[in-house]
């Protein structure tokens, strides 16, 4: 192996100087001929074989301007990794490829030799590149539910009809469109100024005046206009609420800072809000291409709302005739009563076209009948569908959207349950950050539109149309076409809010009062469980029973049994958790930082740790006669398990640190990814044999989603986030804590004996399966946070004896 | 390891042993049975290792000795003591149930805080327990949880004297003690103890049955034994926000570091505790959100604006908004200057709706947006004519007796244009149960908030408490208190300051005999920083008062607490506001003629003025009797 790497590493060098010191790269790059050089010898050292030249050639193509034409770049490509396999057998290559880190540094050297800027591959930012190829898929989507508009309609002793009902969320879809812009300048206005802010006081006496502004601004941030704004649109309200909160924090800044402050916030008002609004925008559909999405505007006058009422499809347009201006709200009403009153089509179904593969569709829907196709053209104008079709609120998420729901080229589906609102969101056009806060403003933009439509008169139907009814009818060679074409993962929901959050704050009490040093956060304490949980996990006696009973079956035998192995399987994979974070408050653009993160369980022998400290605890509390032997076991294991707690605790912040510089190890290999054509992109993803580590930390096998505690006005009840559409992927955690504390935690579940299981018709077991899991991981959890509380206050018991006198 | 004890099986007197209950500092306890009486018992047994020191056997006699003597419900009942075969022991009543220490752990465990009777319950018992002790002559030494069991009755019981000393014979130079129950004295010398020792424990207890921690805790016991000689506890108040200031005051008292500083009896800190806890606290959440206002562009009768990707144009006015600092920034309502003619009707309607609703006004300041988003008491406003534009009265027939204001001034009013200040006149505050006719006020209502479900009240409440929680308060308090204030000062003065729109909120109330100051935001401030200085009419200051004069006893100002100052030997004192009342953290009194008096009536003096940490940020007028500060 050793001669192997030699002689790759010979190779790569010899390769790599032919390119680099040819005119073309020299004239690319700044770097002298001795430091070219340096470079090459230290990047064949790292990636030592492959198709070096190859690719940075490639990563130039994705560079704007530059003079490579990508035909020639596709000569030189060749498959790095395949040369990479012609020179290591395929353990050598995961020996020198352990490293990812190191991978990502010898690329990075690579472009640098090239004299790239990582930048230019990422125009919008490097989630923005990661979502449009990666987060396609229907199960991208992530959910959010609001009870705001019932509850407080009902608490007023308000009584809307169906009419007003669909017509007060229509009307706030439609302010949703026209204020979007605006929304979107003021989010980046306000992390920007602050952020600015806080960057250009760094050296100032005062400057801890102005860290963590953002936060304190978070905390005040209005969702909802007050009594006494009445006259203001929603994002002037906030935008006033705000500039009196900056006015504030620039008062007394020295005049040089606050000039270069106002400087620097007209240079990213000029350069950067404008692509930051484009890439934000929702006045957009998707366009489903072999490897990625794209993105399509239209123009405003085009766009419309789309209606779900009894399975049909009606398109209300957002603006009034002619124009760009907002169709007026008795217009909306008499459409909307109209439709309500019309006679009911055959249901359009395309819940079925939804769970297609995007990947398929670009040859897929050139083959449906011209009509379907047409009408499917029409749809694509409405970011925001409003399903009216109520849905019962005691299903999971993930269930409750599995509705009429568009084709997945929209931003937002809107669901009403008859107590709540639910918000199925596209991940490629919000963050979960920016999503929840989108379902708030919505929601009470929809109050507001309540609290005006109660006071009039019943709602006639309109003399003329101005909506247009779908009225979709998949033929029966649509419906073969989409049968055969490629579906997306099964998957199986839960959620539950057992977890005692109270507890947990007590317990980080009792951490900050016992050692400053211990900062586990909840969000800490809830990923190093996941680990804990996923090594313990031991199904309940309901589940045992249901899965015996399976056993008995011979036809199902086989896939019981598969479930078992499954569980004893998952037992020994300590989960690698893709954590996504807000990256946003200084670039908008970059909107998240992934990190990946495997809870050093074995490392860190917390596990093994926590064992002996109960029983260390149990020893000296049921000991007989003299226990100072016992409590000094307990008390030396009690310090080495809290200060292993603390060391994770500060891994963990280190960690988000990192990420949020964008140095982490998972956006590295996004940037990777980014200098790659797409045809590499899709190999890297498709080839786990060859990118299984890579993957696992691009992309985790889990993801752990917590959006946070939601202001005290918030009505914000639950929460599901996305997934990549990786299939590696199998569990999705999303954590949402509501305004009354209590928090609520969603699991998706795709693994693979779902699908099994929906195919032979228990779904319900499948639900089950999920249920139980995430049930254990609750209760477990809560268990050990009573383990850590008992641990933590031990000694609190043990008695200061100093001296007895004899 | 309990199945190998040597002594279960054995019987002692009348006494079987039968298992291990627990274990003390030099002694295994043991549950057994009085095969005579056949009754269950509780027998404590020295530890083999003290069995030959007779000190601490003479002790442990002397415990029995003394605690067997008493009845009393909450001390646990001796029935017996003897020594056999090297064997020092004692036999006592059997508590069925579970000690104070497992109890708080399954609410702390739950997330949850005890209820107020139960802590009171078990407080009163170990206070009336001590105070007996204590009057016996004995100090317990170890007051704590694990020592105080709770039978399945009910009963609160303290139990294990085995550190009591006996006051008469002076203590043996011993340091015992839990180290986080132990009282500071304890800590630096087990001779200091006395008997208000026991009763710091009991404030450790009652802190912790309060917030769910002990006030210090560590790794190391001598850390912790430091930290109650050496640190202030962390305000329980920093812990669980719900308790009110006057119980933190108890529990702080209790936990003083001097003896003498302390409650001296039980029941002193438990009457003490009692009251506290009967008054409330915080305002309770607001459940029910008010529903926001119609769309702004019904209100308006214009479309929403369009807000299509800005132009540069655009940009530019956004960045210069930016960079207008607040109180001077110019905010234009994005519809000026688009009315139709039924406008002015909506606005006179509207503002209408706002003075029926709360009766609340404008007050007359710079920044006037900030300032009208957090509202403030209608009866405060008495505007100075400096300040204030008049409004011309347009009669309105749903309200005859009521006026509002010319169209220009009440679009700027409802609006909430920062330039334009405005202040309503006195006449024009009326309540919403002034007899206008309901026909007015529902108009007012349906206009303002179409929905007009909720009561005027409740919406209006409901709409300041979004943004000034403690503000419900302060409403309430103000018109009684100023129903003497002079209505219109004409006097010309300094240019009113708010440095801090967006800052915490403090209001002032004052008259010729006091003045108080609550703190009505959501966070604690330094009282040191406040100073205060009366001017003249030249603007010089005089009078100038410190507020470290408050701060060397209180140091913080809690939210809803309050700081006063008063002239001595008044007979009554109107301007406390009765949101004060019970709230004080601290008062400073002085004589009418005293040379710090700043805020009351002289002649050539009409104002003060309010500085923070040396900046100014507020000048108030002494006639008005009331006035709102900001800090940061």
């Amino acid at each position: 192996m050793e001669s192997n790497y030699q002689q790759a590493s010979i190779k790569t060098a010899n390769d790599l100087r032919t390119i680099a010191q040819s005119q073309s790269v020299q004239e690319l790059s700044n770097l002298s001929l001795p430091e070219i050089n340096a470079v090459v010898d230290l990047t064949a050292k790292i990636i030592p074989a492959g198709n070096v030249p190859g690719m940075i050639l490639s990563g130039l193509a994705r560079i704007p301007g530059q003079r490579l034409p990508f035909q020639s770049i596709q000569q030189h490509m060749g498959i790095l990794f395949k040369g990479v396999e012609q020179v290591l057998d395929h353990v050598a290559f995961g020996a020198i490829f352990a490293g990812p880190a190191a991978v990502i540094w010898g690329y990075q050297n690579l472009l640098k030799l090239a004299g790239k800027n990582e930048n230019d591959a990422f125009p919008e930012g490097i989630w923005q590149f990661y979502a449009d190829y990666a987060l396609r898929e229907d199960t991208a989507r992530h959910v959010n539910e609001t009870h705001g508009f019932d509850t407080l309609l009902q608490q007023h002793g308000v009584a809307l009809s169906e009419v007003d009902r669909l017509t007060a969320w229509t009307m706030a879809a439609i302010s949703c469109l026209h204020q979007y812009n605006s929304l979107l300048e003021i989010e980046w206005r306000e992390k920007v100024a602050t952020s600015l802010l806080e960057e250009l006081t760094r050296d100032l006496h005062n400057a801890e005046k102005y860290t963590g502004l953002y936060r304190e601004w978070e905390i005040q941030r209005p969702y909802r206009r007050g009594a006494e704004a009445a006259n203001y649109a929603y994002p002037n309200y906030r935008r006033l609420k705000f500039d009196h909160f900056l006015g504030e924090a620039l008062q007394g800044l020295p005049a040089p800072v606050r000039a270069a402050w106002e400087t620097a916030m007209q240079t990213a008002s000029r350069e950067e809000l404008p692509a930051y609004q484009r890439q934000m925008s929702i006045m957009a559909y998707l366009e489903p291409g072999p490897y990625a999405e794209t993105r399509v505007s239209f123009p405003f006058a085009q766009s419309q709302i789309g209606i779900i009422h009894q399975g049909n499809y009606y398109l209300i347009p957002a603006c009034a005739p002619g124009g760009n201006q907002p169709i007026s709200v008795q217009i909306v009403r008499e459409q909307i009563a109209t439709i309500l009153s019309s006679p009911v089509a055959y249901p359009a179904n395309l819940v079925l076209l939804s769970q297609v593969k995007r990947a398929s569709l670009p040859d897929l829907r050139p083959r449906l009948t011209e009509t379907v196709r047409k009408k499917l053209e029409q749809l694509r104008f409405s970011p925001i569908i409003i399903n009216s079709d109520a849905r019962p609120a005691s299903l999971p998420l993930t269930e409750l959207r599995q509705a009429e729901r568009g084709t997945g080229d929209h931003a937002l589906t809107v669901f009403d349950t008859g107590k709540t609102f639910v918000f199925d969101q596209s991940h490629i056009f919000f963050d979960g950050n920016l999503g929840a806060a989108l379902a708030e403003i919505m929601t009470n933009e929809a109050l507001s539109w309540a609290a005006y439509l109660r006071n009039l008169p019943a709602a006639q139907p309109a003399a003329h149309r101005l909506y247009t009814p779908l009225n979709i009818q998949l033929q029966p060679a649509d419906l073969d076409l989409i049968r055969r074409a490629p579906q997306i993962s099964s998957e199986a929901g839960a959620e539950t809010d057992k977890v005692n959050l109270k507890a947990c704050m007590t317990l980080r009490r009792l951490f900050k009062q016992r050692n400053t040093a211990i900062k586990l956060t909840v969000n800490d304490l809830l990923v190093l469980y996941r680990a804990i949980h996923a090594a313990n996990y031991q199904p309940s006696l309901a589940l045992r029973n249901a899965l015996n009973e399976l056993t008995t079956k011979p036809e199902t035998a086989s896939l019981a049994n598969e479930i078992w192995d499954m569980f004893e399987t998952s037992r020994t994979c300590n989960p690698s958790m893709l954590i996504p974070m807000d990256a946003s408050n200084r670039v908008p653009r970059n909107r998240l930082y992934p990190i990946s993160m495997e809870v050093p369980l074995t490392q860190l022998k917390i596990l093994e740790l926590h064992g002996q400290v109960m029983l260390a605890l149990n020893e000296y509390e049921t000991a007989a006669g003299d226990r100072a032997a016992q409590f000094t076991r307990f008390n030396d294991l009690q310090l080495t398990y809290l200060a292993t707690l603390a060391g994770f605790s500060a891994i963990s912040a280190r960690l988000k640190e990192i990420a949020l510089q964008g140095e982490s190890v998972s956006v590295g290999a996004i940037k990777m990814l980014a200098h790659m054509p797409p045809i590499f992109q899709q190999i890297m993803v498709h080839i786990p044999d060859h990118f299984e580590l890579l993957n696992n930390i691009i992309k985790g096998q889990e993801v752990f989603s917590n959006v946070g505690a939601v202001v005290a006005t918030s009505t914000l009840s639950r929460f599901v986030t996305a997934k990549d559409d990786n299939g590696q992927k199998q569990l999705v955690w999303g954590v949402l804590t509501d305004s009354e504390k209590v928090m609520h935690i969603s699991l998706r579940d795709f693994r693979p004996h779902v699908a099994a299981l929906y195919a032979i018709g228990r779904k319900d077991l499948a639900n089950l399966i999920t249920q139980d899991y995430l049930e254990t991981y609750a209760e477990g959890f809560n268990s050990y946070i009573r383990d850590l509380r008992t641990i933590t206050a031990a000694s609190r018991k043990t008695r200061l004896l100093k001296k007895v006198q004899s | 390891m309990t199945d190998k004890d040597p002594l279960i099986g054995r019987q002692l007197a009348n006494f079987m042993i039968e298992g291990v209950l627990g274990r003390g500092g030099m002694a295994q306890v043991y549950y057994g049975t009085d095969v005579k009486l056949q009754r269950p018992v509780a027998i404590k047994v020295i530890d083999a290792r003290y069995r030959n020191k007779p000190s601490y056997a003479q002790r442990f006699v002397k415990e029995a000795r003394s605690v067997a003597k008493w009845r009393h419900e909450n001390i646990i009942q001796i029935y017996y003591a003897d020594d056999a075969d090297e064997l020092y022991y004692y036999v006592m009543e059997h508590i069925d149930g579970q000690d104070l220490s497992s109890l708080m752990s399954q609410y702390t465990n739950n997330g949850e805080f005890m209820p107020t009777d139960e802590i009171l319950r078990i407080g009163r018992a170990v206070a009336s327990a001590l105070d007996y002790a204590h009057k016996k002559g004995v100090i317990h030494r170890d007051v704590k949880p694990s020592n105080i069991m709770m039978s399945q009755d009910g009963r609160v019981v303290l139990g294990d004297f085995g550190l009591a000393l006996d006051m008469q014979e002076g203590s043996s130079g011993e340091i015992f003690g839990t180290p986080h129950y132990i009282s500071p004295e304890q800590a630096r010398r087990s001779q200091d103890v006395v008997p208000q020792s026991d009763l710091y424990s009991l404030g450790v207890i009652l802190y912790e049955m309060l917030t769910g921690v002990v006030p210090f805790d560590d790794a190391s016991p001598t850390s912790v034994a430091l930290q109650h000689i050496t640190q202030p506890p962390p305000t329980p108040r920093s812990i669980n926000p719900l308790i009110n200031t006057e119980t933190e005051e108890v529990i702080l008292k209790a936990l003083s570091k001097v003896p003498a500083d302390r409650y001296q009896s039980g029941a002193a800190l438990m009457d003490a505790l009692e009251d506290a806890l009967k008054l409330p606290t915080k305002p309770p959440a607001q459940k029910i959100l008010p529903l926001p206002p119609i769309p702004a562009a019904i209100l308006s009768k214009q479309a929403p604006t369009v807000f299509q990707a800005p132009s540069n144009t655009e940009i530019e006015a956004a960045e210069a908004a930016a960079q207008v600092p607040a109180e001077t920034a110019d905010v234009k309502p994005e519809s000026k200057g688009k009315k139709g003619g039924g406008f002015w009707l909506v606005v006179g309607l509207l503002a209408l709706a706002v003075l029926l609703y709360g009766g609340f006004t404008l007050y007359n300041q710079p920044g006037a947006f900030a300032s009208v988003l957090q509202g403030f008491p209608a009866a405060v406003s008495s505007p100075t004519a400096a300040h204030t534009k008049t409004l011309i009265p347009v009669t309105l027939t749903t309200a005859p007796s009521l006026t509002t204001s010319a169209p220009s001034e009440t679009a700027t009013l409802l609006r909430l244009g920062p330039l334009e200040s405005v202040t309503i006149t006195a006449t024009l505050t009326a309540s919403p149960t002034s007899g206008e006719s309901p026909t007015a006020a529902l108009t007012a209502t349906e206009i303002v908030s179409p929905l007009g479900t909720a009561t005027p009240a409740m919406s209006q409440t409901a709409a300041a408490s979004e943004t000034l929680p403690a503000l419900t308060e302060a409403t309430t308090a103000t018109p009684d208190l100023l129903a003497d204030t002079p209505t219109a000062i004409t006097s010309p003065g300094p240019i009113p300051t708010v440095k801090y729109p967006n800052g915490k909120r403090f209001v002032l109330f004052y008259d010729a005999r006091g003045l108080y100051m609550i703190n009505v935001s959501d966070k604690k401030r330094p009282v040191e920083p406040f100073a205060f200085d009366r001017l003249d009419d030249a603007n010089q200051p005089h009078n100038h008062f410190d507020g470290l004069r408050w701060s060397q006893y209180y140091p913080t100002i809690y939210p809803s607490s309050c700081i006063k100052v008063e002239i001595t030997k008044q007979a009554e004192y109107p301007a406390r506001p009765p949101q004060c009342e019970n709230r004080y953290l601290g008062g400073r009194f002085y004589d009418k003629n005293d040379s710090l008096i700043f805020w009351t009536p002289q002649e050539g003096s009409h104002f003060f003025r309010v500085t923070w940490y040396k900046e100014e940020v507020a000048i108030c007028e002494i006639a008005r009797g009331v006035c709102e500060v900001f800090v940061p």
